[in-house]
């Protein structure tokens, strides 16, 4: 069965042609590429489409991919670069200069705005560490294998990250953020 | 407000500016959508994976064996060079020494064109058809050479 097996045995059998391989592999890494594309994109269902397309080049570039074991950095780059052709297609770059809106969550009041606020003026390796952690509740381990880099520096990334979150939040009237 | 409790809330704050309904993956629709692609991924059944030899020769780098294996090449190099240096295997009809740049490193290494080196070159030839073998294998420190190295073996100055 294929959702027994380890991501690096899938990406393998893909690499020789097994369908179920890689929708398997589609389905484990689908959260985290709406994640990244979320983050770079300010439309969800966009973020759906670049994740998707992202797994279309996956499937016909996968024999270009030398280590099996970096299937999750290697898919989150060409993610990433699909997200920001379709943001670019619509005009709508996150760089800072627009607060992120998640689409579906309710303004439950001007804390969510300031934070959403907050949010987009964070650095994009950031931002999308920050995604990658509170879209789906995704694990250390899975973000680990999306970006390459180790659960410690994951860890390091979000405690920066939200460091400079919270001095946001400071300057602007949440004196009880400090971290 | 101790500082888990702020970091608590602000993560409650994340969890609501960021968390979405949590995707899920449609493999009919994608499939459909992308047939092109995945007809290009199964086309490719029944080939040969790529990963395969390049993490074997990287789990074998790794392996303790591997490390081990490595040594015994090594050894079996330089036993080899010892033999080449004092051995007397007749050369056969015809198998005189091709030039270096036809020769793979194991080939140059052999008895026999370790053997045919001594015979056209002496001590000499050997250390030049050691040399070009292991230029071939890539860097290494050039501070002594296999001359040297067998005098130092053979306790001869």
């Amino acid at each position: 069965m294929p959702e027994d097996k380890p991501d690096s045995v899938l990406v393998e059998q893909a690499a020789r042609g097994d369908g179920e391989s890689f929708t398997e592999l589609c389905r484990r890494y689908y959260a985290a590429m709406v994640a990244i594309g979320h983050a770079i994109i300010r439309d969800r269902h966009l973020a759906e489409d670049a994740a998707q397309q992202a797994f279309a080049k996956a499937a016909v570039h996968l024999p270009k991919l030398r280590r099996a074991d970096q299937f999750g950095p290697w898919l989150a780059a060409i993610c990433r670069n699909e997200a920001k052709d379709l943001a670019r297609a619509r005009r709508e770059l996150l760089m800072g200069d627009e607060p992120a809106v998640a689409e579906g969550v309710p303004d439950s009041g001007e804390s969510d705005k300031i934070v959403r606020e907050a949010l987009s003026h964070l650095p994009a390796e950031a931002k999308e560490v920050i995604y990658l952690r509170f879209y789906d509740g995704l694990s250390y381990d899975r973000i680990s294998a999306v970006l390459g880099i180790s659960e410690q520096a994951i860890n390091g990334r979000l405690r920066r990250a939200k460091k400079r979150l919270a001095q946001y939040l400071r300057r602007s009237g949440f004196d009880e953020v400090d971290l | 407000m101790s500082e888990h409790k702020n970091e608590e809330w602000l993560d409650q704050q994340l969890q609501r500016a960021v968390n979405g309904t949590t995707p899920v993956f449609d493999a009919q629709v994608w499939k459909q959508k992308y047939a092109r692609e995945f007809q290009t991924l199964l086309g490719r059944s029944g080939q040969p994976s790529r990963f395969g030899t390049s993490q074997t020769v990287r789990l074998v780098l790794r392996g303790s064996i591997g490390k081990l294996a490595i040594a015994a090449a090594v050894l079996a190099t330089a036993g080899v060079l010892l033999v080449g240096r004092f051995g007397s295997t007749p050369v056969p009809p015809g198998s005189g020494p091709q030039p270096a740049a036809q020769q793979s490193p194991a080939q140059m290494v052999s008895m026999i064109s370790l053997s045919a080196a001594f015979r056209s070159g002496g001590l000499e030839g050997l250390d030049k058809q050691c040399d070009r073998a292991l230029e071939r294998l890539g860097p290494r420190p050039n501070s002594v050479s296999i001359q040297e190295l067998l005098k130092d073996i053979n306790g001869k100055g």
